[in-house]
C-alpha cells in the first residue's frame, strides 16, 4: 500500500508544480460557470437547486478527463521511463492504483472549487444541501469512471493525441448509451430486454440518479465495478506490452 | 527457444483472455447488482422524499394481483417548463420505486404522447387532462393511468399530477393502487335522522349527496330508532343529525369507534332540513338541534348544540324579498379558511355551511383536533334561538356584532386512543378502550349536505343538470374516500413541497413591485391633478368660447400631453432600474462563479510558477 501512497503523492505533486494543474483548473472552473449559468439558465430558471450545474459535468468531463489521463501512461512509454517505473520497487498494479488515485484527488481538488455555487444557491435560497451532497459525489464517481477508462486508453498507445481521442469516444458511447434518443431510436431493431441493458450500462444515468439525492448501491456498484474493470484491464494491457 | 516462445504466446494468449474475463465480470457484476441489489439506498434529501412511507409500502405489498402503471409525460412540450420536469423527475422516481417495491407485481412505462399520435388518444380516452401552455403551444400531459389485467377493475387514472397539490403525491398513487388492487367498494354505513333519502311518495328526490355516495361505496341506511349493533363489514359510518338517540344506539357507535370504525358526526345546533314538528304529538318542544353529548364528553370534545357561528367577513349573499343580503349565519368558506395540509380538504375552494356550531377540546383530555374547516377571525357567537328570531330579516343579526376574533372549528379531525362513554355495561366483546389510536371527523352543520348549499338543479332536454357551485359534496366524498381506503391510506401524510425558490430573488422581485405600484400612484396622481386642472381650464357648456382662454387652455393641453409622455417615460424607467436591480445580482454572481474564483486560481498559479523560477535561478 506504502507504494500506492509513494506513487498518488508523487503524481499528484507532479500536477501542480507544472502549469498544466492551473490552466485546467482554470478551464474547468471558467466552463462549469459558463455552462451552469448560460446553457444551464441557472439563474433565470430561479430554482434553488444545483441541477444545471451537474447536468453539465459528464459533458465537462468528456473533454478535460482525456485530458488529464491522456500522458499518464502514454508519455511514460514514449519517453520510456516505463521500464524505469517497472524497476521500482511496485507491482505494476500499484502504480496503475496510484496514478489513478492522484487524478482522481485532483479532479476532486477542482470540484471542492467550485465551492462558490455552493455558496450562491444558499445565498439565493434554501436548497436542499443533502441533494447537492449526493450530486457532488454523483459527479466525483463519474470522474473516476472516466479516469479509469482514461487510463486504460493511455496504457494502450504510446501517442498522447490517440489515448485522449480514444478515452474521448469510449467516455461518449458510455454517456449516449443511456440517453432517451438512443435508446429510442434502437427500440424497435432491439429487444426491450436488450435496451434495459444498455441503459444500465450508461455512466450519466447512474450519476443522475446519485444526482437527485439518492445514495443507491446499485449505482454506487456501478462506479466501482467499472473503475476496478478499468484498472484491472489497464494493468493485463501493461503486461501485455512489457511481455512483448 | 520453441519452449521459451511458446511460454510466451500462451502468457500474451492468457493476459489476453484475462481482458475478455474483465468485461465478461464487469457485465455480470452489473447485472447482478441491477437485479438483486433493489432496496439498499439512503436518501439524502432533507423531507426523504424519495423514500416512500410505511403506509404506502404496506399498500403496495397487500397487491396480489399484476398491475401496470403508464405514466403519460409530455417530454417535447415541456423542454421550457423546469420546475413541471423536476416534478415529473419526482413522480417518476417515485412510481419507480414503488414499481421496484412491488417486485414485478407493477410494470411502469412511461410515454411520450406526441400531438396527433394514438399514445394521445389513449391519454385522453383514460380521462387524462392536458394543459396548454407547452413549448409552441403544444398540450402538455402529465398523469397516471393504473390498469389490472383485461376483464378486471376499470383503469384508474390520475387525469394530471397538479404541482399544487405535490405534497399529496404519494397519497394520490397510493390511493390509486388501493383501489386498482381491492375492487371492493368500500362499504359505508348511514345513520340519519334527516330525510337523506327523499320521499317517493310525495315525489321527493334523493339529496344529490346520496346518489354521489351510492356511486362511491356500498351504502346501507341504518335506522337510528333500532340499531343496537353495527355490522363491523362496515368500514365507514356517516352519523347524520342523531337526534334523541337511545343508549343502545349510542353504545353501538361506541363501541364501533373503539374496534377501529372510522366515524364521521354531523351535529348541527339548527338543522334546517328537519322536517319533525317543532312541537310533536305528545307536546315535546324540539329545536331540530342535535348533539351527541354523552360520546363527546368521553372523547374530550365540548359541542353547544345552543350556539351558532357566526362570521360577517364570509357571510353568504342571499336573496330575500328581492334584496341581496349577507347572511352572517350562512358561511362560504374559501381556501383560505380550510386545511391545506389535509388530503380531505387540500384541494377544495369553497364549503357552505349555514346556522353552524363549533367545537373545542375539553380542558383536561388528550385528545387532539386538526382543523378542516373553521371561520375567520371575524367570527362571533350568537344563540341559536337569536338565528332562528331573525329569519325574516338576517341582517339583525350584525347589530351589536362583536367579534370574539378567534377562529372556530366548524369541522375538525378528532385523534386519540378512545375509551368506553359507557363503562358500565358489561356485554359479551365490550371493549373499554381503542387498541390504537383511532380518528373521528366532527363537523358542526348538518345543513352543508342539503343540495341547496351546494348544487344548482337546472331542467336541460327533460333531465336534470346538476352544477355543483361549492364543494360540499367534494368534501363528504373526500371523507369517504378517505376513511373508507384504509388505514395504510390514512397514515400517508402530506409531504413538503420539494420545489424551492430562490426566495432572495423573489424578495427583491416583490419589493420591485411594491415601489413601482408607489412610484406608478404617485405618476399617476400628479396625472390626475394636471388633468383636473385642464378640466378647470375648459369653459362651461353652452358659453361662448372666448379665444383668450383657447390659448391658455392650449398651452395647459401641451404641458398635459407632454407631462403624461414623460411620466410614462418615467414608468419605463423605474421599471427598468428595478429589473436592473436583479439582473446586477445574477451579474454579480456570473462574475464570482466564472471570473473570480478562476482568476485566483490563476493567480496562485503565477505566483507558484514565479516563486519556482526565481528560486531555480538562485540555485543556477
Amino acid at each position: 500500500m506504502s507504494g500506492v501512497t509513494a506513487i498518488l503523492r508523487r503524481e499528484l505533486w507532479s500536477y501542480f508544480v507544472t502549469p498544466v494543474a492551473y490552466v485546467f483548473m482554470v478551464i474547468f472552473l471558467v466552463m462549469a460557470g459558463v455552462l451552469t449559468f448560460y446553457s444551464g439558465d441557472f439563474y433565470d430558471r430561479g430554482l434553488a437547486d444545483l441541477q444545471p450545474f451537474f447536468d453539465m459535468h459528464p459533458w465537462l468531463y468528456l473533454v478535460l478527463v482525456p485530458a488529464v489521463t491522456m500522458s499518464m501512461w502514454a508519455e511514460e512509454r514514449a519517453s520510456g521511463t516505463l521500464e524505469l517505473l517497472f524497476s521500482l520497487p511496485v507491482s505494476i498494479s500499484q502504480a496503475v492504483l496510484g496514478k489513478f488515485l492522484a487524478a482522481w484527488a485532483f479532479i476532486g481538488i477542482c470540484l471542492c472549487l467550485t465551492f462558490p455555487i455552493w455558496i450562491t444557491v444558499n445565498y439565493l435560497g434554501d436548497p436542499d444541501n443533502g441533494v447537492i451532497l449526493a450530486g457532488y459525489v454523483g459527479s466525483w464517481l463519474m470522474a473516476g469512471a472516466f479516469i479509469a477508462i482514461g487510463t486504460c486508453m493511455s496504457t494502450a498507445t504510446r501517442s498522447q493525441i490517440i489515448a485522449f481521442i480514444l478515452t474521448a469516444a469510449v467516455c461518449f458511447l458510455l454517456l449516449l448509451s443511456g440517453q432517451p434518443q438512443v435508446l429510442d431510436f434502437f427500440q424497435d431493431a432491439v429487444p426491450p430486454r436488450i435496451i434495459g441493458a444498455l441503459g444500465q450500462l450508461s455512466i450519466a444515468r447512474h450519476a443522475n440518479a446519485i444526482a437527485r439525492g439518492v445514495l443507491d448501491l446499485r449505482d454506487l456498484v456501478y462506479f466501482f465495478a467499472t473503475i476496478v474493470a478499468w484498472l484491472a484491464a489497464s494493468v493485463v494491457v501493461l503486461d501485455l506490452k512489457r511481455t512483448r | 527457444m520453441s519452449i521459451s516462445r511458446h511460454l510466451h504466446l500462451s502468457r500474451t494468449f492468457l493476459l489476453r483472455l484475462s481482458l475478455l474475463g474483465i468485461a465478461v465480470l464487469f457485465l455480470v457484476v452489473i447485472a447482478i447488482s441491477s437485479l438483486s441489489l433493489r432496496t439498499a439506498r439512503v436518501d439524502l434529501t432533507s423531507d426523504r422524499i424519495y423514500t416512500l412511507t410505511p403506509g404506502t409500502l404496506d399498500i403496495v405489498d397487500g397487491l396480489r394481483k399484476p398491475l401496470t402503471l403508464t405514466l403519460y409525460f409530455s417530454d417535447h412540450a415541456t423542454r421550457d417548463l423546469a420546475q413541471l420536469r423536476s416534478y415529473e423527475q419526482r413522480v417518476h422516481e417515485m412510481l419507480r420505486e414503488i414499481a421496484v417495491r412491488a417486485h414485478g407485481r407493477i410494470r411502469l412505462r412511461v410515454i411520450d404522447p406526441v400531438p396527433y399520435s394514438d399514445d394521445e388518444d389513449a391519454a385522453e380516452s383514460y380521462g387524462l387532462t392536458p394543459a396548454s401552455g407547452g413549448s409552441n403551444g403544444e398540450r402538455v400531459f402529465f398523469g397516471l393511468v393504473g390498469s389490472a389485467g383485461p376483464g378486471d377493475t376499470a383503469p384508474q387514472a390520475i387525469p394530471f399530477f397538479d404541482p399544487a397539490r405535490e405534497a399529496f403525491v404519494e397519497y394520490d398513487i397510493a390511493k390509486l393502487l388501493y383501489e386498482l388492487g381491492m375492487p371492493k367498494k368500500p362499504r359505508l354505513g348511514v345513520m340519519s335522522s334527516l330525510p337523506l333519502e327523499g320521499n317517493l311518495v310525495i315525489g321527493e328526490a334523493p339529496w344529490t349527496l346520496m346518489r354521489q355516495l351510492d356511486q362511491l361505496a356500498d351504502v346501507t341506511t341504518i335506522d337510528p330508532d333500532s340499531v343496537t349493533h353495527i355490522d363491523p363489514a362496515i368500514s365507514v359510518l356517516l352519523l347524520i343529525h342523531p337526534k334523541h338517540l337511545s343508549e343502545d344506539a349510542q353504545y353501538a357507535i361506541d363501541q364501533f369507534v373503539l374496534r377501529g370504525g372510522h366515524l364521521v358526526v354531523f351535529v348541527d345546533p339548527d338543522a334546517e332540513m328537519d322536517t319533525a314538528p317543532l312541537i310533536d304529538s305528545q307536546g315535546t318542544v324540539d329545536d331540530h338541534d342535535s348533539n351527541l353529548p354523552r360520546l363527546f364528553q368521553a372523547w374530550g370534545v365540548v359541542f353547544d348544540p345552543t350556539r351558532v357561528v357566526l362570521d360577517r367577513s364570509q357571510a353568504l349573499t342571499i336573496e330575500l324579498n328581492g334584496n341581496s343580503i349577507g347572511h352572517p349565519a350562512m358561511l362560504g368558506l374559501g381556501a383560505q379558511d380550510l386545511n391545506h395540509d389535509d388530503v380531505v380538504t387540500a384541494s377544495l375552494q369553497r364549503i357552505n355551511f349555514s346556522t353552524a356550531g363549533f367545537f373545542e377540546l375539553a380542558p383536561d383530555t388528550k385528545a387532539r383536533l386538526i382543523p378542516l374547516v373553521q371561520t375567520s377571525d371575524e367570527a362571533a357567537i350568537v344563540p341559536a334561538q337569536r338565528v332562528r328570531d331573525s329569519a325574516s330579516d338576517p341582517t339583525s343579526l350584525l347589530e351589536n356584532y362583536e367579534p370574539t376574533h378567534d377562529r372556530y372549528l366548524l369541522a375538525a379531525r378528532l385523534r386519540d386512543t378512545f375509551h368506553t362513554a359507557f363503562p358500565e355495561r358489561r356485554e359479551k366483546g365490550h371493549l373499554a378502550v381503542a387498541s390504537g389510536p383511532g380518528e373521528v371527523v366532527l363537523v358542526a352543520d348538518t345543513d352543508l349536505l342539503s343540495d341547496r348549499l351546494w348544487i344548482d338543479v337546472q331542467p336541460l332536454l327533460g333531465q336534470q343538470q346538476l352544477t355543483p357551485f361549492a364543494n360540499n359534496g367534494d368534501f363528504v366524498a373526500n371523507l369517504v374516500d378517505n376513511l373508507g381506503g384504509s388505514s395504510a391510506l390514512l397514515s400517508i401524510r402530506g409531504r413538503v413541497n420539494s420545489q424551492r425558490p430562490f426566495t432572495r430573488v423573489k424578495a427583491l422581485q416583490a419589493a420591485a413591485d411594491r415601489k413601482f405600484l408607489v412610484k406608478k400612484r404617485e405618476l399617476e396622481n400628479e396625472l390626475y391633478e394636471t388633468q383636473r386642472r385642464l378640466a378647470e381650464l375648459q369653459p362651461a357648456k353652452g358659453a361662448a368660447a372666448p379665444t383668450t382662454a383657447t390659448a391658455e387652455q392650449r398651452r395647459e393641453v401641451e404641458q398635459y400631453l407632454q407631462r403624461k409622455l414623460a411620466i410614462g417615460k418615467e414608468l419605463r424607467e423605474v421599471q427598468h432600474q428595478l429589473n436592473a436591480e436583479i439582473d446586477a445580482l445574477g451579474l454579480r454572481l456570473k462574475f464570482i462563479n466564472i471570473v473570480l474564483v478562476p482568476g485566483l486560481v490563476a493567480l496562485l498559479g503565477l505566483i507558484y510558477g514565479w516563486r519556482r523560477t526565481r528560486r531555480a535561478r538562485r540555485v543556477v
